[in-house]
């Protein structure tokens, strides 16, 4: 069965994406076929991380969201693009960056149960394992979304005051919306600290599973993100952590 | 004085809130009346730094756009919460941080030249020599009417592919829509860096002045938005960048 979980925080830049993207590499590596949406519509990310030129795209989310196109109209199998070959593939549905058609895209009813739809579009004729849905920060229309058409939430946060509180409320709304499974990644822990203990604490404050406590490290903005990191670089420290939040958050 | 700063970037994470309250309290301990109001309604967080909660916040910026209050009503005065003595005074005007509130907001949306009147009527009835707008990421309505009406612009970006992109965009519209001072601020640069470099580079690129690179610092991580950086650490480098940025925001 396709495992779908969706990816969220409450404050922006807590790695998001990066992590999404991340994870699908780990998978792929490990023979997966993973498909990523890119459901962050007002700053979507992924077709940037994956050094794709948006020029070329013909059909994006939006278009399927608002029954422009089919859902696997939008699909781009980026696989071939990657640094390094894997044995699984990597899809994605991207969504346009182009700011005018980003605010023209609305969130309703129909959007929402298309969106549901479109993961069971997907999942067979692509044969998925997984598909990750990367939403825009905050408590929004697309996390909202998400939250009410997915079986696992991921929220992301970072060891920071702003974002305590309002992880607080998005694990919150996450449990009213009847979320199966709620598992939480701490990132950019700085170095002066445990991440067991950071791992126990956050634990302790939301009674949420902690799959993974990802330390700062200034090398996935030196080192570029184009590409799963973990592709990239199998053997940093990071990639192991990465894998172990893989372990940890698919059951399948 | 009287002047409008806005602090703006593309995407989220860039540390604004952060650089807000930092350059306010700046111009507060230069002796000014300065006012910091957070527009990012659907994600607020600045009012974390100065130390206020939903038990102290007596009123927020969703009152005023809800018609239940004047706009200084939902002014509080931070002054005394830095715990430091400084010349000036410090106002912040927050956004709710009530789960109801922001889905209201959310649901209903808000009359975006309310807020902008709302600007004017703070500049006055709390007499600031300065107000400093910590807005939403990216461009919508909101952010465009708050450049639009800024007497300057502070533009931050992190040194990632992302932000490139996107800061490019920002850069056009906040040249079309004519504001008088717009500067770029380069902030979490790797320490590998060379931050001439950037500078230079983002200066070419965007053709747009570059206050300041600040570089990424486990001190601020650590501190965690749980204070004012320049306060805690006034003679940390980045907090002498900070100073440079507000020297040339009001300048």
């Amino acid at each position: 069965m396709t495992e779908i979980i969706s990816m969220h925080s409450f404050r922006r830049g807590t790695g998001k994406t990066s992590i999404a993207l991340a994870l699908a590499g780990v998978l792929a590596q490990r023979g997966k076929r993973v498909c990523l949406i890119d459901a962050d519509i007002p700053s979507p990310g992924l077709h940037i991380m994956l050094g794709l030129d948006e020029t070329g795209i013909e059909c994006f989310l939006n278009d399927y969201l608002e029954d422009r196109c089919a859902i696997t109209d939008a699909v781009i199998d980026t696989t071939d693009h990657l640094e390094a070959t894997v044995p699984g593939r990597i899809f994605l549905v991207p969504s346009n960056p182009s700011p005018s058609i980003a605010m023209q895209t609305r969130w309703d009813r129909e959007a929402a149960d298309r969106l549901a739809d479109g993961y069971y579009e997907l999942a067979e004729p692509l044969d998925l394992d997984t598909i990750f849905v990367d939403t825009h920060a905050g408590i929004t229309e697309e996390s909202i979304a998400a939250l009410a058409t997915t079986n696992v939430a991921a929220i992301i946060l970072r060891p920071d005051q702003q974002d305590y509180q309002g992880t607080a409320l998005l694990v919150d709304l996450a449990r009213s919306l009847n979320i199966e499974r709620l598992a939480v990644i701490v990132n950019e822990l700085s170095s002066g600290y445990d991440p067991q203990q950071a791992s126990e604490s956050i634990q302790e404050t939301y009674k949420a599973q902690i799959v993974g406590v990802l330390p700062h490290s200034e090398d996935m903005t030196v080192l570029g993100v184009l590409g799963p990191f973990p592709l990239r670089y199998p053997n940093h420290p990071l990639t192991a952590v990465f894998a172990q939040i893989a372990d940890r958050l698919i059951q399948a | 004085m009287s002047k409008i700063i806005s602090v703006h970037s593309f995407r989220g994470g860039t540390g604004k809130s952060n650089t807000t309250a930092n350059i306010s309290a700046i111009l507060a301990a230069k002796g000014l009346r300065v006012g910091v109001i957070d527009t990012d309604i659907q994600s607020p967080g600045i009012h974390v730094l100065f130390g206020l909660d939903e038990e102290t916040m007596h009123h927020s910026l969703n009152d005023y756009l809800w018609g239940k209050c004047e706009i200084q009503d939902c002014a509080h005065e931070i002054t005394e919460n830095l715990g430091h003595p400084i010349g000036g005074k410090l106002f912040l005007i927050p956004s709710s941080i009530k789960p109801g509130e922001i889905a209201r907001v959310l649901r209903e949306g808000y009359d975006v030249g309310m807020l902008n009147d709302g600007l004017h009527d703070l500049l006055e009835a709390l007499e600031l020599d300065i107000l400093m707008i910590d807005t939403h990421p990216g461009l919508n309505e909101e952010t465009l009417l708050s450049i639009a009406t800024s007497d300057a612009l502070a533009i931050l970006m992190r040194p990632d592919q992302q932000d490139y992109q996107g800061t490019s965009v920002t850069v056009e519209v906040a040249r079309k829509l004519g504001v008088p001072r717009m500067v770029l601020v380069v902030n979490k640069t790797p320490q590998v860096f060379d931050r001439e470099e950037i500078r230079k580079k983002v200066e070419t690129t965007y053709n747009c002045p570059v206050a300041a690179v600040i570089p990424h610092s486990e001190e601020m991580m650590t501190l965690a938005s749980s204070g004012i950086f320049t306060l805690e650490y006034p003679d940390h480098e980045v907090s002498k960048l900070y100073h440079q940025v507000a020297d040339i925001l009001i300048s």
